[in-house]
């Protein structure tokens, strides 16, 4: 009987060390977020004063009006983003547009921009005395009109258009030509063929894609903190911010609203299934599609499209930023004389910025290493794993990702921060790498996963029949599987990590900076020169390690 | 294999607890400062030097120091605080959450009324709050009045009072002195075009760039030291007063080394740490030793109205509606 037991428990074992890492790293802080939001004193041991954060926010009308910009404001950027993206998907899947290889890749430079990058840029070159000052003047509508909401939300846009695109086009080129002939056939015009046919097939990914932008907009800190601030635009994200981080502070009405912001995304991720499921147009057969010619006059307006957006979502801003690392002093008449002594004083030996920079890489190393072989062997124990336990295990590894980040942060300070913890983990630098792994694990989960479920089980079995353990069935048998998977998934990591901010500067103990929080620090002290080069320097860090990659794929 | 396998856990496990040094610990002072951090690190590095003590330094604003204070509430690091406020020194021993200091050696050689007459906090410095402008448009009459109105004529920035407890402290006596009446008036300055900065570094920063004409709630220090390193900046005490901030020094009732914290707050009151802070351009706590030679004399000009009881009553509500109504107002412009 009880060796039965044991045998079952061994048997279970692997799941319910998995489950229990992800409710202690996810689970957890999250939970304690909540109560934390309903009794304010709980972590000193007290249910006083129920509520009265979530009653606070009914009763101040510019709490509410926040929450409400805040989805106003999110909502605007997935419109727009559709704007943007939408045609530049057509125009890549449909048509018969040259140079597309460059099109795509000019797609994917504002994805691999850290958001609160171009948004410094662009405060570089529109602010007064800015950088479109020295050039040629900005006339001060377009500046007002800039540091408004819509400015706010095109640079956002500008930001994350590209995941709209590059979704349209999977689509779009997967979708069969027959349902499209047929209703040529049957006299069909263009615009009845785009209502009727391709809209409806495309609806599911360009739902997707805009709830991705939706959630990356709610929860983004980045672009409200830089941008929201200086415009009169309050957002969610940047608020929290400043309740946990500044005077007077308010833990209680941080973690409600940070409470509310969850169910938001929450909210929107079960609207968007309601409505996908609502508006499916069915199962078609994946063929390959046919192509439009295009005129030359479409030509050239489809590529001024594509050019516009790449000038304003990458030229303009990384023209900017590189400048600004490279001129002299700021702000004189007339174009400042160049000098390389930023970069010079980036890498002395013993500066802030360098340790900076060695923390933020050795940080993104460990981080990509962990969450892949954490993450790989979570999604071989879930996919070989059945029963209800499994579905939890499932749960609680997505959750990080449609929760958002500022939400997870301020969760995983309540949770290492109380009063039970035996270990000082707080205000260490593992403090951060345990946040970067509980963020991002879901990446290298969702890449092993789709992997593991290719696999055969079998390899593993007769490895088990011929006396093989557990360990070195998943080291010799099942890793090497996982390779080409894991070796994206860690690439991906490395780079989100290099580029993280809002869990950095709500998490680094006192005198570390990570490149994000440098770059944002002295951009606030107003060193924009330095917090210029220190980005130039990071996303070059990036592209190397990325193409670096490549090659190596490729040999 | 297994035992591979295990070391590796034993090993990971390892390097993790000895990474986590996040504890109070006999040996290290913590030390959490406000203010100019090259001052606060050379007198750090100096006493470390003198005592061989370890010392850990936080150093950031009098938010960010009162933030990490009140998110370690229940797991207490710090032993030693600094901050650029009365109103926050007096907010924590309110709290009782300060350690008495009885009787000092250097009391008597230091401005007594700066500090806590209960000898929680003692000033180490002081700094005066009032407006910076750029020499070409410096107007010597200007007062506050003026800048609380629709047509100041000059376009101005503040540092963000939750950012800069200076500019909360002038806000907070502002709102005192002026009453309720205040608010619409700061209204209409925000619709002015008074512009917050994140810092008080930043509104100076964009003030030399040219984006603004002058700070409100500048503090003298650091204008002054922009000035001795060439910047065209004046420093103006408006008529009707300026607000005088202290920089208290304080221990917390948690610390495990009072000995040691004592000694640091002795030697922040020695001769040389004074003149480390009086170099910074600060008024230093010993009426003894010089005031820098831009900041001229130790004269005082006329002072806003001060309540610390009234002041910690209320700040908490004025930074908050100052947060919610003027600074994050939507401005049709």
């Amino acid at each position: 009987m009880i060796a039965a037991l044991r045998r079952g428990l061994g048997r279970r074992l692997p799941l319910l060390l998995c489950a229990a890492l992800l409710a202690l790293a996810t689970g957890y802080p999250v939970l304690l977020l909540f109560l934390q939001s309903i009794f304010p004193d709980i972590l000193g041991g007290s249910l006083a004063g129920a509520f009265d954060a979530y009653r606070r926010i009914i009763e101040t009308p510019e709490l509410g009006a926040m929450i409400g910009t805040s989805l106003g404001w999110a909502g605007a950027v997935t419109l727009v983003s559709w704007v943007f993206g939408i045609p530049c998907g057509y125009l890549l899947a449909r048509t018969n547009l040259p140079g597309k290889l460059w099109a795509r890749m000019s797609l994917l430079i504002p994805i691999m921009t850290p958001p609160y990058i171009l948004a410094l840029s662009y405060v570089l070159v529109m602010q007064q005395g800015g950088f479109g000052d020295v050039l040629l003047p900005i006339p001060n509508g377009l500046r007002a009109w800039f540091f408004s909401f819509w400015g706010v939300t095109v640079v956002m846009a500008l930001a994350s258009f590209g995941y709209v695109a590059l979704a349209v086009e999977a689509t779009l080129s997967t979708l069969p030509r027959r349902l499209e002939d047929a209703a040529t056939v049957l006299g069909a015009s263009w615009r009845a063929r785009v209502r009727h046919v391709l809209l409806p097939l495309t609806v599911p990914a360009i739902l997707n894609s805009g709830l991705l932008v939706f959630l990356e907009a709610l929860s983004n800190f980045g672009v409200p903190a830089v941008l929201g601030t200086r415009s009169n635009l309050p957002l969610l994200p940047a608020e929290i911010f400043y309740l946990v981080t500044s005077w007077p502070l308010d833990l209680a009405l941080a973690t409600s609203l940070s409470s509310l912001l969850c169910l938001l995304a929450l909210m929107a991720l079960y609207g968007k299934r309601c409505l996908a499921q609502w508006m499916a147009g069915g199962h078609i057969r994946p063929g390959t599609a046919a192509l439009q010619p295009l005129s030359r006059r479409w030509i050239w307006l489809g590529w001024g499209w594509i050019g516009g957006l790449f000038l304003f979502s990458s030229v303009l801003p990384y023209c900017a930023m590189v400048l600004t690392s490279l001129a002299e002093s700021w702000g004189g008449d007339g174009f400042p004389p160049l000098t390389l002594k930023h970069y010079v004083a980036l890498f002395e030996p013993g500066s802030r910025s360098l340790w900076a920079l060695a923390t933020s890489l050795g940080l993104s190393v460990a981080a990509a290493t962990l969450c892949v072989v954490i993450g790989g062997y979570i999604a071989y124990v879930s996919v070989r794993s059945s029963g209800p336990l499994r579905h939890v295990l499932d749960g609680l590894a997505t959750l990080p990702r449609v929760i958002p980040k500022i939400v997870v942060a301020v969760g995983l300070i309540l949770a290492w921060n109380a009063p039970w913890i035996p270990l000082n983990i707080y205000n260490t630098v593992w403090m951060l790498l345990l946040a970067y792994v509980v963020i991002y694990i879901t990446d290298a989960l969702n890449y092993a996963n789709s992997t593991v479920r290719g696999m055969s089980p079998n390899l593993e079995h007769a490895a088990t029949v011929l006396g093989a353990g557990r360990y070195t069935v998943f080291t010799r048998i099942v890793l090497p599987g996982l390779r080409p998977a894991l070796m994206a998934a860690w690439l991906t990591t490395f780079i989100v990590c290099m580029r993280e901010l809002v869990a950095s500067v709500l998490l680094l103990p006192p005198g570390v900076d990570v490149t994000a929080t440098y770059i944002f620090n002295q951009f606030e002290q107003g060193d924009i020169a330095a917090a210029m080069a220190m980005a130039t320097v990071t996303i070059v860090i990036s592209t190397i390690v990325l193409v670096g990659f490549q090659f190596r794929r490729r040999p | 294999m297994r035992l591979a396998y295990w070391s590796t856990v034993l090993g990971l496990g390892w390097i993790l607890l000895a990474g986590c040094d996040g504890g109070q610990r006999e040996d290290v002072l913590v030390v959490y400062s406000a203010g100019p951090r090259p001052v606060a690190e050379d007198i750090v590095a100096a006493f470390s030097r003198e005592t061989e003590a370890d010392v850990e330094l936080f150093a950031a604003t009098t938010g960010q120091v009162m933030a990490r204070l009140e998110a370690e509430r229940y797991r207490p690091r710090a032993d030693v605080v600094i901050f650029a406020s009365r109103v926050a020194a007096e907010a924590l021993k309110q709290d009782q959450r300060l350690l008495r200091y009885p009787e000092p050696s250097w009391l008597s050689e230091t401005e007594a009324d700066w500090h806590d007459p209960e000898h929680y906090y003692f000033a180490t410095s002081a700094a005066l709050v009032g407006m910076a402008f750029r020499e070409s448009v410096y107007d010597e009459d200007a007062d506050w009045g003026r800048f609380l109105s629709p047509d100041p004529g000059l376009r101005m920035t503040m540092p963000s009072p939750s950012r800069s407890g200076a500019a909360g402290d002038l806000v907070v006596s502002l709102v005192l002195d002026r009453g309720d009446a205040i608010w619409p008036e700061l209204l209409d300055a925000r619709g002015a075009g008074l512009d917050f900065a994140a810092a008080n570094s930043q509104a100076i920063s964009t003030t030399l760039v040219g984006a603004f004409d002058g700070i409100l709630g500048a503090v003298d220090y650091l204008i002054f030291s922009q000035i001795a390193d060439g910047a065209p900046l004046v420093v103006h005490y408006p008529p009707s007063g300026s607000a005088l901030v202290e920089r208290p020094i304080a221990i917390l009732a948690s610390t495990p080394n009072e000995e040691l914290s004592r000694r640091f707050v002795d030697y922040y009151f020695c001769r040389e740490a004074q003149e480390r802070v009086a170099a910074a351009h600060l008024l230093p706590a010993r009426p003894d030793v010089a005031v820098s030679d831009i900041r001229g004399s130790r004269e005082l000009p006329e002072l806003l109205e001060r309540d610390i009881e009234a002041a910690l009553k209320q700040q908490t509500r004025i930074l908050r509606r100052f947060q919610l109504e003027v600074e994050r107002a939507e401005i049709v412009r």
